[in-house]
């Protein structure tokens, strides 16, 4: 047996582990001896992500037994990831709540909620210039998805994701870019058929209306969106554990009779991504699959599948910044090449889906290796331009800030 | 004090957005761009703001609602608060001097005789972590004062 004691300040952590490893176990006193929490097994913050925001789209989220040390462990991830205003339900009725964790968490689902209501009257001052134009976009994700939960500011948004039909994209730009609609934050999607196998025109024809606001607005089917959904946190890397509460949230709304066939959809690979990310929320947020098709798949997912989720949700934005101008800066400067290019390594997750190969038991090194050699060629590519884009911004700065 | 022969406060209702929580309101004023958080009492008084409703009454009001005696000086404080954050039509400064009472003596009052929580009317500011998720950070690139944490969108950058 190892034990470890560190004292800070009045605080008095215990380390003992009955393996020799460390930290099996941790128990917490003050400096007159008191329990501070209960001895638990320590969780990496990524589990600690995980039981936070266990249950926490339910009406009644079920009680939450955490420290405030947990608490503050998870804050900034909860913050950063957008799941501030979830994890402020967990913990909004027990004494975490004036914890200085927990005050930070409030004051962001405050201001979640009220940019709940500010991004709603944007989407419908949108959707009222696209239909002027008659263009009939499909709304997915963020507001669309926030529906499956009890309150709007629980599920924040930045942009809004507006799919368009090809022959009404051209269209679609022209308006949103127009000096009334400048200032709203839209992302346009041409379609969704490459990243999630969807005809967008089948889309439309099954979609349902919802209303935002005054309007009326047109998203996709229960059955399309848990699929767009799923896929989603997927394409991401699953970093984002927000996403995966809109899978849970989702699939605990479904309605009483559900066309699994559609969600899953026809592409056998891609309905088992669908499984899979739905097993994640099962296994990670306790979801309730009971009574799916995909009940069996969701208890027996890859053993590399649930680590590789948990390893992204320990920080709180994507471990993998791609960013061209960034790399050429380290490289230039030949310092922390290294640690960038291992920033850049690509997680298993994606890199399965980058390859669109299957969930399996297999090793995901090869996948990550081929990724990481096509990134790396995209970006060899990219660099003389990329380059020259740099030397010309340079130019401009130089000339705008010389006096003549 | 003088409550019944003055003339009643306003609530302001142009360019706010008003979001109801469990035990409070959120209120967005568009011209300032300032969020504030109005809690339980501060919100009943506001709603109550018609330009009829006597402070008396108010405070009446105020008791039924949350099952306990209420002084006029709660109702008097939450003017206070509701004004400086400009939720009040007409001058800040004049809901207190109406009340005829000096600010140490309303506290005096509100500590003697207050059941009710205390009217609170606080700015919303966000964590820093929160700005990746929610809106754009201090200096970003922004076209209008929704996309920004800060709610000011000022020549393209977020104050």
């Amino acid at each position: 047996m190892l034990f470890i004691r560190l004292q800070y300040g009045h605080v008095r952590i215990d380390l003992v582990s009955a393996r020799g490893g460390l930290a099996s176990h941790v128990s917490a006193r003050d400096s007159h001896g008191t329990i501070m929490g209960e001895p638990r097994v320590t969780e990496t913050p990524g589990n600690l992500v995980a039981q936070v925001l266990l249950g926490s789209w339910r009406q009644t989220p079920p009680e939450l037994d955490f420290t405030a040390e947990d608490l503050d462990a998870v804050t900034a991830q909860l913050l950063g990831s957008g799941a501030a205003g979830l994890g402020w339900r967990r913990i909004s009725g027990t004494p975490l709540r004036t914890s200085p964790a927990g005050v930070k968490l409030q004051q962001a689902y405050r201001l979640q909620s009220l940019y709940a209501g500010l991004h709603e009257e944007e989407i419908e001052q949108v959707i009222e210039l696209l239909r002027a134009s008659a263009v009939v976009p499909l709304l997915i994700k963020g507001r669309a998805a926030a529906e499956f939960y009890p309150e709007r500011g629980l599920r924040p948004y930045g942009d809004i994701d507006l799919c368009f039909e090809s022959r009404n994209y051209a269209k679609a730009l022209d308006v949103l870019a127009s000096p009334e609609a400048i200032p709203f934050n839209v992302d346009p999607h041409k379609g969704l058929e490459q990243v999630y196998g969807l005809s967008l025109s089948e889309l439309l024809a099954h979609s349902r209306t919802m209303k935002v606001g005054n309007v009326e607005v047109r998203v996709p089917c229960f059955e399309d969106h848990l699929h767009i959904l799923c896929i989603h946190f997927l394409k991401h890397g699953g970093w984002r554990p927000l996403s995966l509460c809109d899978v849970a949230a989702a699939l605990e709304s479904r309605p009483e009779s559900v066309d699994w066939d559609r969600c899953l959809g026809r592409n056998k690979r891609r309905a088992d991504w669908v499984a899979c990310t739905i097993g994640l929320a099962y296994q990670l947020l306790g979801a309730k699959v009971e009574g799916t098709p995909v009940a069996q798949r969701a208890a027996h997912l890859p053993r590399w599948l649930l680590p590789a989720v948990v390893k992204q949700w320990e920080t709180p934005y994507p471990q993998s910044n791609e960013t061209t101008e960034l790399m050429i800066v380290h490289l230039k400067k030949r310092a922390g090449v290294i640690r960038e290019i291992g920033k850049r390594w690509p997680n298993p997750i994606r890199a399965t889906v980058y390859f669109r190969a299957r969930f399996n038991e297999l090793p995901r090194l090869p996948f990550q290796v081929l990724t990481f050699v096509s990134q790396a060629a995209r970006f060899l590519a990219g660099l003389p331009r990329a380059l020259g884009n740099q030397q010309r911004d340079g130019e401009r700065t130089h000339s705008i800030v010389t006096p003549n | 004090m003088k409550s019944e022969e003055q003339s009643l406060p306003h609530a302001r209702k142009e360019e706010l957005l008003v979001q109801e929580l469990a035990d409070e309101l959120l209120v967005y004023d568009r011209t300032r761009h300032k969020a504030h958080c109005l809690n339980q009492t501060a919100a009943l008084v506001w709603q109550r703001c018609d330009g009829k409703t006597s402070v008396t009454e108010m405070a009446r009001l105020l008791g039924k609602e949350t099952h306990t005696r209420v002084d006029e000086a709660v109702v008097w404080m939450a003017f206070d608060q509701l004004a400086k954050a400009h939720l009040l039509q007409g001058d800040a400064r004049e809901w207190t001097a109406r009340s005829g009472i000096s600010r140490r003596d309303l506290m005096r009052r509100i500590g003697a005789a207050a059941a009710v929580a205390l009217p609170v009317v606080s700015s919303i500011v966000a964590p820093e972590a929160v700005q990746a998720a929610t809106c754009l950070a201090s200096g970003a690139a922004c076209t209008s004062s929704t996309q920004c944490c800060s709610f000011v969108c000022s020549t393209g950058t977020c104050a």
